[in-house]
């Protein structure tokens, strides 16, 4: 192999990803090419320097954070007051009683309930 | 309760919230750090952690269709999307990249004797992964430091295998250009 196809693959023989045929030839040229070894070295440094970044902590208010998120999507849904009230009235606090879907508009596009009122909508 | 990421899922699926601690247990600190040195801003990047989470939390009980996918690729997955996409909506890149700077300066290792030397570190490889174009900061990180293969990559950011190869290719030429040139300084 040549010195230029071999820096082509220096990456993925870092990451043992390819063939065994490939792994071979290239430790073979690594051996016998001190310029192709000083750039595998420089590779092998620079993830070294990635790797050594201390890994950060969540912050203590994660885990109550995430269980209230949690909470807002097990909440029962009582979806008679669905029927009794438009789309236009979602969001309205103060009621009395179980708290409907559409108390929470802030669903993402993405979740069940966002899915819910659009169908609940429409039927209207 | 212990067992395969699989057998958790199966069981969060069930609505088990035991087997929801868990396996938020076991890949908090992962996915947060991933996220964070890609989105760069810590509580952006712990708002999604959570909404990872929350997101695993209600499509579990989906997740056998998705037959022969790991479960890891799919938290990563999931967590690249809405990194991603919060990196494209609120097209803030130049100032969150600043943030992650000053950031990441300001924590760590704290008590330990070198301190200056890992602050050092820590600025030379973040302003070393500010260069780098997102799906190529991607790969970097869920390869070096998260462990992914380049199959698990490709499946996370959507690309082939061949593709992750030339990102972390090209990826690791940037940085280890970028650390030459500090060093030469």
């Amino acid at each position: 192999m040549k010195c230029n196809e071999v820096r082509e693959k220096l990456s993925p023989y870092l990451d043992r990803e390819l063939d065994q045929d490939q792994m071979k030839s290239i430790e073979d040229h690594l051996d016998a090419c001190s310029i192709c070894l000083k750039e595998f070295e420089l590779l092998k440094k620079t993830d070294a320097f990635l790797i050594n970044i201390p890994r950060e902590d969540l912050s203590k208010e994660f885990h109550e954070k995430l269980v209230r998120g949690l909470e807002k999507h097990s909440i029962p849904i009582d979806k008679k007051a669905h029927k009794r009230r438009s789309i236009r009235s979602a969001g309205r606090l103060g009621r009395k009683g179980p708290w409907a879907m559409d108390t929470f508009d802030d669903f993402p596009p993405w979740s069940l309930g966002h899915v819910y009122l659009k169908l609940i909508n429409k039927n209207h | 309760m212990e067992g395969s990421d699989y057998k958790l899922v199966q069981a969060i699926g069930d609505g088990n919230r035991e087997a929801f601690e868990q396996l938020v247990k076991r890949y908090q600190k992962g996915l947060f750090n991933f996220i964070y040195r890609y989105v760069g801003e810590r509580s952006t990047a712990e708002d999604l952690t959570q909404e990872v989470f929350l997101r695993v939390f209600l499509a579990a009980g989906r997740f056998e269709e998705r037959a022969g996918a790991l479960v890891s690729t799919w938290i990563y997955r999931i967590a690249y999307h809405l990194s991603l996409n919060e990196l494209k909506r609120r097209q803030r890149f130049l100032r969150i990249s600043n943030h992650l700077e000053d950031a990441m300066q300001g924590r760590g290792e704290r008590s330990s004797a070198d301190l200056m030397e890992v602050q050092a570190l820590k600025q030379t490889i973040v302003s070393g992964l500010r260069l780098l174009p997102e799906n190529q900061r991607a790969a970097l990180l869920l390869r070096v430091n998260e462990g992914l293969s380049y199959q698990e990559i490709s499946e996370v950011l959507g690309v082939s295998f061949s593709s992750v190869e030339s990102l972390l290719f090209r990826a690791r030429q940037t940085l280890r250009r970028h650390l030459e040139k500090l060093m030469q300084e």
